[in-house]
């Protein structure tokens, strides 16, 4: 028999919220293991927008 | 020598200049003849177009964009010589844009009996909306920026990308937009913040396992940096915790 204890961290952006560090985005974050959950921070969803279209305006110049 | 004999003679002292060969031709042979000149003048076209346009690519030149456009697709892409740019900025930029169908770079180039070799390359933009449905192996140890390499290209294969050993490669927008992208191998480490392949929510279980088995071990480093990979969670869901495991215990928050 084997016995195995996988340990995961794991934040859920609340709804109609979108998790951040400033460079990544997603719902849902699984941490890493140096990695805190004071470094991620809710925006909402029409500001994630907003970023991800300036991000693209800036990437087509 | 009757008048219809000089006229063959003519036309067969023709058929031998074009072909540079002195050898009789049998009359017989004439419409066979006729079918060796047609090719060989499309061989004589194609090799001086093909010598004229990578010459400045074989001499060492650079040159950005070389196959960059709606021009180059399918029908006219024929390389005749290894395509080794030192400059890989938008090589295939818009390659076979709006033109359908399109071609699997990689056998193409297979069948041209060409080899892409990005050793020694910048492979920036380098296959920026570049409308192919598989890209062969490129090698990306010269290269420190990944930047748009991929970006937004419609191929559903990736062979093989090779990155630096030391993880040193930067990934912007790498793969912004690949949403056909479904096998892609990622051999050497991912060592830089950016990597990102949400929008390729078609990626096989093994692509995604050899993101994550790729990813550089950060499991010590205790500056406070912040290390993350988003796969997104179309792709999150294909794995299990204990593979979700492999990335968080080497130190790289999961996206």
């Amino acid at each position: 028999m084997k016995k195995t204890i996988i340990e995961l961290t794991r934040l859920t952006a609340s709804e109609g919220m979108v998790l951040t560090n400033g460079e990544a985005f997603g719902k849902e974050i699984y941490l890493g293991c140096n990695d805190s959950p004071d470094n991620w921070r809710e925006i909402t969803e029409a500001e994630y927008d907003e970023i991800r279209k300036s991000v693209e305006e800036e990437a087509l110049l | 020598m009757s008048t219809q004999q000089e006229k063959f003679k003519a036309i067969a002292d023709k058929i031998r200049g074009h072909l540079g060969t002195d050898e009789p031709i049998a009359p017989d042979d004439f419409v066979t003849k006729v079918d060796e000149v047609y090719e060989a003048g499309k061989q004589a076209q194609y090799d001086e177009f093909w010598d004229t346009y990578q010459a400045p690519m074989l001499d060492g030149k650079n040159v950005p964009y070389m196959f960059a456009g709606s021009c180059w697709n399918g029908d006219t892409f024929y390389p005749k010589y290894d395509i080794k740019p030192h400059y890989g900025m938008g090589l295939f930029n818009y390659f076979s844009w709006d033109v359908v169908p399109w071609i699997d770079l990689a056998q193409r180039l297979e069948e041209c009996g060409v080899i892409l070799d990005t050793s020694e390359t910048l492979t920036s933009l380098m296959f920026s909306q570049c409308f192919v449905t598989r890209i062969p192996k490129i090698d990306a140890t010269y290269t420190n920026s990944l930047d748009r390499t991929f970006r937004s290209t419609t191929a559903s294969i990736i062979d093989e990308l090779v990155l630096k050993a030391d993880g040193t490669n930067t990934f912007s927008d790498t793969f912004r937009g690949c949403s056909y992208l479904e096998e892609i191998r990622i051999t050497g480490i991912i060592g830089q913040n950016g990597f990102s392949v949400s929008d390729s929510t078609r990626l096989s279980y093994d692509s995604l396992m050899s993101i994550v088995n790729a990813l550089k071990d950060y499991s010590a480093d205790t500056s406070g940096a912040s290390w993350v990979v988003t796969l997104g969670a179309t792709n999150l869901a294909k794995l299990t915790n204990e593979e979700k495991a492999i990335a968080t215990q080497k130190g790289w928050s999961l996206a």
